[in-house]
């Protein structure tokens, strides 16, 4: 019952996005320089998104309706569980925007490093040996940076704090 | 013949041979690692493939397509536990025959069911996507539109399940690709003043996001059970024993073989159709077939050369029409891109020394893997215990190199991580993410050329009145009707009753 519910909420997100994509198209500026425009294609695109968006809406409505009444009073898993199932991932996702916030200021080194060491922190439990950990996470930065500076021609972000 | 040997001269020497020995060896840790998908690990390789000309970029690519599928059969065996996707059925029979104490036979019948699928499908290869580009270059826009379209179909059988998701999915790739400059009158669209959008969103990270950022996080989420590797298995069987089990198994091994050819070429049925496809055929042929399921050389057999022999069939219509059977061509049909070359029907014709190199590196990968594999397995049995929270965050190090390696800025780094909360979403709410890459690859094909036939002849029925546009896009739509059929039958009577079994 929770996938339903859950795909009438995409189904409507979906939606969202398909008026967004349809106000970015009003946007594209025309220029009658051949039988199509530009907008002519994506208003295609956008029209088959939202009729599928709309068959997911109807579909997952109709499967809450004419599901029993037992499924639909089934007890939920409450959102605190929810969040320590999945807490780790978001904390990830934190962790990853920060890191990539922090690189242009403190540099490749320093925030892949730290990057490293803190995401293995916030996965493993074994606490022990980390300054075994902290070499690794140093060893691997420096190893990749090796390998993409030194023969994919990449030059990494130095940082402006250091 | 001069672009033949100038394809030995490219392929043949040091520098490739390692480059491509490097994708096999990844390729076979990535397959046989639970929880990692060849698909990741190709996506992984593409920022290496940059600075590489598109030969050796294409061959370490193929490398680890062809390494990961082989590489999925370790954990098959001597765990029970598909490395991939395309490994299922190999469980049948390769894990009972280990629990019979014969876990060398397993790995070694498998290792060369696999090895002699390859080399079939490669010359299948050779000999069909040459003719098949040959009729294509006859084509016109109706043709190529219908051709993609037909392409695109495909998303139907790539739906896993539920139609309107592969579909949906499918859209919102199309959509995507559609951000940047119009490739006809080069105006902005959907860029919202972002001079970075300008030229889209680039492949890579999108690609890198989708698949091995959201897989790592699914994985965070939901860590795969570990794999423990019992020292004392006896992984080793002697090679003459082994010639006399394949060479009386030769019939099963060239009809799986050809099943799985036949399944790759078929836009996106892929290496796990085939290799259950097969088990399935070979079972029906068996006259023992009350053996399979207990551990019989036969299933492993059917199985294992099925899934290998798929990669050469999916590269049939990526080299002839330039349309990718599945995400992993998808992505090496992005990989030409990034390096300037066009696919499609003059490929053949414009590159001939690329695409022979392709047809070498190929085959050259099939016997890297053999030595590799047969040389390497209790070493890739050890890499396996690595723990995911070591893994993980040095993969995830390597996708934003990956990430920056594109372009030489940030932008390319948050558009990875806006593209792995997508896939993470997309995952977590059971939408497919392999009709997304289709779509995103074949979307400003379908435009450019609807577009360009519209402006030839604006009458619609010119689709329908030349006989080959007219041809492929009744097989579009039959591929359709197909999808919405199978996926009624498969939701009786009640599709969330399942209720999210997969969900991230």
């Amino acid at each position: 019952m929770m996938t339903v519910k859950r795909d009438a909420m995409n189904a409507v997100i979906l939606l969202a996005f398909c008026g967004l994509a349809f106000y970015g198209s009003t946007l594209i500026p025309e220029r009658s320089l051949g039988k199509t425009e530009g907008d002519f294609f994506p208003n295609i695109i956008i029209g088959i998104l939202a009729v599928l968006s709309l068959l997911l809406l109807v579909k997952s409505v109709y499967a809450y309706v004419t599901s029993e009444k037992q499924q639909r009073t089934e007890p939920k898993t409450s959102l605190k569980e929810r969040w320590a199932e999945g807490k780790k991932v978001w904390y990830t996702f934190a962790l990853f925007g920060a890191y990539i916030f922090i690189m242009p200021l403190a540099g490749y080194f320093l925030s892949s490093v730290a990057f490293l060491f803190t995401l293995y922190l916030l996965l493993s439990s074994n606490r022990k040996r980390l300054w075994l950990v902290l070499i690794i996470s140093i060893v691997v930065t420096y190893v990749l940076s090796f390998i993409f500076q030194k023969f994919l021609l990449v030059f990494l972000p130095s940082g402006v704090l250091f | 013949m001069d672009s033949i040997l100038l394809s030995f001269e490219s392929i043949l020497n040091i520098q490739t041979i390692l480059i491509l020995l490097a994708g096999v060896v990844a390729g076979i840790i990535v397959g046989s690692i639970p929880g990692f998908t060849i698909t990741m690990g190709v996506a992984l390789t593409l920022p290496f493939s940059f600075s590489m000309d598109p030969v050796n970029g294409i061959a370490l690519m193929m490398g680890v397509q062809v390494g990961g599928s082989a590489g999925g059969l370790i954990t098959s065996c001597l765990f029970g536990i598909p490395g991939t996707p395309s490994s299922v059925a190999t469980t049948f029979d390769g894990y009972p025959m280990v629990k019979n104490g014969e876990a060398g036979k397993a790995l070694a019948i498998g290792l060369w069911s696999s090895f002699i699928g390859t080399i079939i499908s490669g010359i299948i290869l050779i000999f069909t996507a040459p003719i098949l580009a040959e009729w294509a270059l006859e084509f016109g826009p109706w043709e190529m539109f219908a051709l993609m379209l037909f392409g695109i179909s495909a998303i139907a059988s790539l739906s896993d399940g539920s139609l309107i998701k592969g579909l949906i999915s499918g859209m919102l790739g199309i959509l995507f690709a559609l951000v940047g400059s119009d490739p006809l009158t080069a105006i902005p669209r959907f860029t919202f003043g972002m001079s970075e959008l300008m030229s889209g969103f680039n492949f890579l990270p999108v690609l890198i996001g989708l698949f091995a950022f959201s897989q790592l996080m699914s994985d965070i989420k939901r860590p795969p059970a570990p794999v423990p590797f019992n020292e004392a298995s006896n992984v080793s069987y002697p090679l003459p024993k082994l010639l006399k089990d394949m060479w009386s198994s030769g019939t099963n091994v060239i009809r799986s073989s050809f099943i799985g050819t036949l399944v790759g070429i078929l836009p996106a049925a892929g290496g796990s159709i085939a290799n259950i496809l097969s088990y399935d055929i070979a079972k029906k042929f068996s006259r023992k077939s009350h053996e399979f399921g207990k551990g019989t050389k036969e299933g492993i057999i059917a199985a294992e050369s099925a899934n290998n022999s798929s990669i050469g069939g999916s590269f049939v219509p990526m080299l002839a029409f330039g349309i990718p059977g599945d995400a992993v061509t998808a992505m090496m049909l992005g990989a030409l891109l990034i390096h300037g070359i066009q696919p499609g029907p003059l490929l053949m014709e414009n590159q001939p020394v690329l695409v022979y190199g392709i047809f070498i590196s190929f085959f050259l990968a099939a016997f890297l893997m053999l030595i590799v594999q047969s040389l390497g397995i209790k070493v890739f049995l050890k890499i396996n215990n690595i723990p995911q929270h070591v893994l993980i965050p040095v993969i995830l190090l390597l996708c934003v190199l990956g990430s920056f390696a594109v372009n030489n800025r940030m932008f390319d780094v948050w558009v990875l991580l806006a593209f792995g909360l997508i896939g993470y979403w997309m995952k977590a709410n059971l939408f497919p993410l392999a009709p997304f890459i289709l779509g995103i690859i074949l979307g400003p094909m379908i435009e450019e050329n609807l577009r360009q036939a519209i402006s030839v002849s604006p009458d619609l029925t010119t689709f329908f009145t030349r006989p080959i546009s007219a041809v492929l896009l009744v097989m579009a739509a039959a591929s359709l009707t197909y999808g919405i059929i199978s996926s009624m039958k498969q939701n009786k009577p009640n599709e969330y009753e399942q209720e999210n079994k997969e969900s991230a």
